[in-house]
């Protein structure tokens, strides 16, 4: 019974894979001409590149500022839409929402309320006497901005998690810590979260996949602008193997990356695949 | 033909068609040149039009005429959404790995060299160009003497200037605006008045387009005739640094994406816009009557006015078999017809339209004011766009990109355009 | 206290209310606006005039009838190869206890983590040389199984309680007996949750329909959006925020109809409220 999927994976997934793993120790033009064997050349020439470097960094620091906060801010969202009250039904709809929008079409809107000098947040922060900042224009500024759109998407996810974890919790378990006068942040360390820690789980490991793999926002917002300021490894993957036509190199920079993932993923399999026992 | 099916297909079971197509697409499949047209049978040939958004009408156009000469020829139109030439390049790219060879493609004209380099397409009939085609546009797509491209919807840098602003700040006419000075003297009243930065040149897209503009409407070289930058002299250094002499003075927005830039213009934030003049109507519809406004010819360094490197797209026939060339450049005449034409540079574009007749025909509709007239009758002398080693085009505009970036946030202009010059020259030579 | 916790409590659901929906605001308020007011109105919460044109150009231009329905095509097409392909396999992994399923999980884990760029190039021209480039085949194909879903439905199959296989299978039912009249109903949260998914990541997939989509009857929606940003032309603002409120409609109704379903079967568990 699971031949079905085993083929489709193994076609789709891991033949691909293995291919792009095969590739990046070749030169191959897409343009045309002959593939050449070129050892580990691939990945000693990404990873002396400076913008390749800095696509590295800024992946990292993606990360760093999208996952953490998508997953507090997720799980605040799914107390906060659990303890509303008669209004439950519509602020739990509201902040699925985003989890929703197409990414091309919402990247293009956050493009114009960030825009400079006029754009809505501009306005905003106008009011206070703040001057306009050049958000997506600054290098300073235009990851954080990107990182944001991240935020605001990714939390929606996490929260439905977040909200379907604190669903399952035993209604036992709530009056028990009631009765031992636990709550507040107290109880969430000691009661909910341990109690939801395979939803926890899970949540991190789509945030980071969503984060490491961010793709569409940028190419929207930013192409990895301004001065490589917004460059990750993807934009960077793409850049190399369908703008410079250097299939090689592309694949060995996302297998790099690949690795890196497979490796959290190892970290997290006795957790992951325990879940829901 | 029929041991290389049957290879594939060998080669498709054993699931490895990575390696399949690499080897396949080489250069075996080069370019034929086109056969006398009456040798071929129209029933046995296809046509494959491969292009993007804006050359749709005219290609429906031609499709309709091809239809009716030639009622047996199979056309296959791939109308490919791409935003942006580069994506575009990118698909056709991979469809040609593959093994699907389009007979003609519409091309920016800055990618020309990458194409002509890496896919060696025949040179286009140009006798077979209809009689009213304005042949001095087959400039920006001749290498080394041979015509590969033929120019449909060209564009040039202009300036556009918000001249209700310019009123209300007393800083003249848009017309008088020559030189780098009067820009710069005209935005300062403006900024004045409105206490903020008033002009914009975006740094994203066209980054090397603008400055090749600087430097040749300067009367300066830009790129030698072997390829290599030419614009690290004095005069090169000082149309480029436009950017940063309009920072240091905090007159320039310091917008980066283009199509936000041209939105600064289109709301009356900036009253300055350098931009391409394909965007015209785009700005003729968002403005309406909001304010008054003028396509002027873009300023330069010292007043000169030189010739501007062509932009838009034009027609490449990539066919690898004799009776298809023949077909696509028959194809050709029709897309560039005088009906053609009307409907690639029609009303709806502010594209330079490349056959007199179609040009007064536009001149004299409805949609005529004085920012599409500065399209439709544009006469200057222009040049190929850019000209840089083909399987370069991509780095070296990222470096332009980098070069134009640092300079509208206020880099040192002749070590920032030095270190642009030496990058793009070992781009160019590896 | 109470009271100044309820407060606060209250003020950051609105924050996090109006921040959800803002976007959503936007994009609606400029498909109606004038092309003039697109940017830098101050903070215009209204447009000053009601202009639907861009709603008639994204129709039109953007040939998002069309579009929509080929979309609708690819979406139902991998929803429904993706349940062929997930739910068996989902059943093994959960509840066949192997050295063999141990195995193949650890390669479904794998597999999820394989993010779609590495797999991209390869498949591309894979699917380019079968000759399936602007076919719906090539656009469904590649999607034929899910590691997500395997996982997900996996996950919600590990709650049905061992005794009730095992009760069937005394009655005699086979593996296929089983999945079919005990573990589908029982999963059927879990697989509606998974569906949901499918159909939001598909509806809204843009890279490769980009790739393998050529021939205008073959645009998906986030594809035909693309007219009316043409680098070289300018943007249509007003049609292209029109377009994407189209194209996002479909998505948020669905949501709107399924989110109880969506929820219990991510929890496996009944909600209230």
């Amino acid at each position: 019974m699971t031949l079905p999927a085993a083929v489709a994976m193994t076609v789709f997934v891991a033949l691909p894979a293995l291919l792009s793993l095969i590739g990046s120790f070749f030169e191959i033009p897409l343009t045309g001409g002959a593939w050449r064997f070129v050892g580990f050349g691939n990945f000693t020439d990404v990873l002396s590149d400076p913008a390749v470097l800095q696509a590295i960094r800024n992946t990292a620091v993606y990360s760093a500022i999208t996952i953490v906060p998508s997953l507090v801010i997720g799980l605040s969202l799914a107390l906060l839409a659990n303890a509303a009250g008669r209004g439950r039904p519509f602020v739990r709809t509201v902040l699925f929402l985003p989890m929703t929008a197409n990414l091309v079409a919402m990247a293009v809107v956050f493009s114009w309320m960030f825009s400079y000098p006029g754009g809505f947040v501009n306005q905003v922060i106008g009011l206070v006497g703040a001057e306009p900042v050049n958000w997506l224009g600054d290098p300073a500024t235009a990851l954080p901005v990107v990182a944001l759109v991240g935020i605001w998407r990714t939390a929606s996810l996490t929260m439905v998690i977040f909200f379907a974890g604190l669903a399952a919790m035993p209604a036992a378990l709530d009056e028990a810590a009631r009765a031992e006068g636990i709550r507040g942040l107290r109880k969430l360390f000691l009661v909910t979260l341990p109690t939801i820690r395979p939803t926890v789980v899970f949540a991190t490991v789509l945030a980071i996949l969503s984060s490491a793999q961010v793709f569409d926002t940028i190419n929207v917002m930013t192409q990895g602008g301004p001065r490589g300021s917004t460059e990750t490894v993807l934009t960077m993957t793409w850049r190399i193997g369908f703008g410079y036509f250097d299939l090689g190199a592309a694949s060995a920079l996302a297998f790099l990356l690949l690795v890196v993932l497979v490796g959290i993923g190892i970290l997290q399999r006795r957790t992951l695949s325990g879940w829901g026992r | 033909m029929r041991t290389r099916s049957i290879a594939r297909a060998a080669l498709v079971a054993s699931v490895l068609p990575l390696a399949a197509c690499a080897s396949d697409s080489g250069p075996d499949a080069s370019t034929a040149a086109a056969a006398d047209i009456a040798d071929c049978d129209p029933a046995d040939s296809t046509l494959t039009i491969t292009h993007q958004p804006p050359a749709a009408e005219a290609v429906a156009v031609a499709v309709e005429a091809m239809n009716r000469e030639y009622p047996e020829l199979e056309i296959t139109v791939n109308a490919v959404q791409a935003a942006t030439y580069d994506e575009f390049t990118r698909t056709v790219v991979g469809d040609i790995a593959v093994g699907n060879r389009p007979d003609m493609i519409v091309s920016g004209l800055g990618q020309l060299p990458f194409w002509v380099e890496q896919y060696q397409p025949a040179p286009i009939d140009v006798d077979a160009l209809p009689a009213t085609y304005r042949r001095a546009f087959l400039t920006a797509g001749t290498i080394d003497g041979d015509v590969y491209l033929a120019p449909a919807q060209v564009s040039v840098p202009f300036l556009a200037v918000n001249q209700t602003m310019l009123d209300q700040a007393g800083a003249g006419d848009a017309e008088d605006i020559r030189t780098y000075d009067d820009l710069i003297e005209a935005a300062r009243k403006v900024t004045a008045m409105t206490g903020q930065p008033s002009v914009t040149i975006a740094t994203h897209n066209i980054p090397d387009w603008l400055s090749q503009a600087f430097v040749q409407g300067a009367g300066g070289t830009f790129i030698t005739g072997d390829g290599r930058p030419a614009f690290g002299d004095g005069l090169g250094v000082d149309a480029i640094s436009i950017w940063s002499r309009l920072h240091a003075e905090n007159l320039e927005l310091g917008i980066v994406q283009d199509a936000e830039s041209q939105a600064a213009f289109d709301s009356g934030t900036a009253a300055f816009l350098v931009t391409s003049s394909a965007g015209i109507a785009a700005r003729v519809e968002n403005i309406g009557d909001a304010f008054e406004w003028a396509a002027v010819d873009l300023p330069t360094v010292n007043g000169e006015q030189g010739p501007a490197p062509a932009g838009g797209n034009g027609w490449i026939v990539l066919s690898d078999d004799p009776c298809r060339a023949a077909f696509a450049n028959a194809a050709l005449a029709h897309l560039l017809s005088t009906d053609g034409v009307l409907a690639a540079s029609g009303t709806s574009f502010s594209y330079i339209p490349v056959d007199t007749a179609a040009a007064e025909e536009l001149l004299a509709s409805d949609a005529v004011t004085q920012q599409t007239t500065y399209a439709w009758s544009f006469d200057g002398e222009i040049t190929p766009w850019g000209g840089w080693r083909g399987d370069a085009t991509a780095e070296v505009i990222g470096a332009f990109r980098t070069m134009a970036q640092q300079l509208q946030a206020g880099a040192d202009p002749e070590q920032t355009i030095q270190t642009a010059v030496t990058t793009i020259d070992q781009l160019v030579a590896e | 206290m109470r009271a100044a916790a309820r407060a606060g409590l209250l003020a950051a659901t609105c924050v996090a209310v109006v921040v959800s929906l803002f976007p959503f605001y936007w994009m609606v308020r400029t498909s109606i606006a004038p092309a003039d007011e697109t940017f830098f109105q101050g903070i215009a919460w209204f447009p000053s005039a009601v202009d639907l044109s861009g709603y008639a150009r994204a129709w039109t231009d953007g040939g998002l009838g069309r579009a929509m329905v080929v979309g609708l095509l690819q979406t139902l097409s991998i929803l429904a190869l993706q349940l062929l392909t997930c739910v068996p396999a989902a059943y093994v992994l959960a509840k066949v206890r192997s050295r063999a399923t141990g195995i193949a999980l650890t390669a479904v884990l794998g597999c999820l983590l394989v993010p779609s760029q590495v797999t991209l190039i390869p498949l591309f021209i894979g699917v380019n040389v079968v000759g399936w480039s602007d076919s719906l085949v090539g656009l469904v194909l590649p999607f034929t199984t899910s590691a997500f879903g395997i996982y997900l439905i996996r996950q919600q199959m590990m709650t049905i309680p061992d005794a009730l296989l095992e009760a069937a299978r005394a009655d005699g039912l086979g593996h296929f007996r089983r999945l079919t009249s005990v573990v589908i109903p029982m999963a059927a949260p879990g697989i509606a949750a998974f569906s949901v998914f499918s159909v939001f990541a598909h509806w809204n997939e843009y890279l490769w329909p980009l790739l393998i989509s050529r021939s205008p009857d073959m645009r998906t929606p986030p594809l035909a959006l693309a007219v009316f940003q043409q680098a070289d032309v300018g943007y249509d603002y007003p049609a292209l925020a029109a377009g994407a409120v189209i194209i996002t409609a479909p998505i948020v109704v669905l949501f709107l109809l399924a989110q109880k379903p969506f929820v219990q079967g991510m929890s496996g568990t009944e909600i209230t409220g």
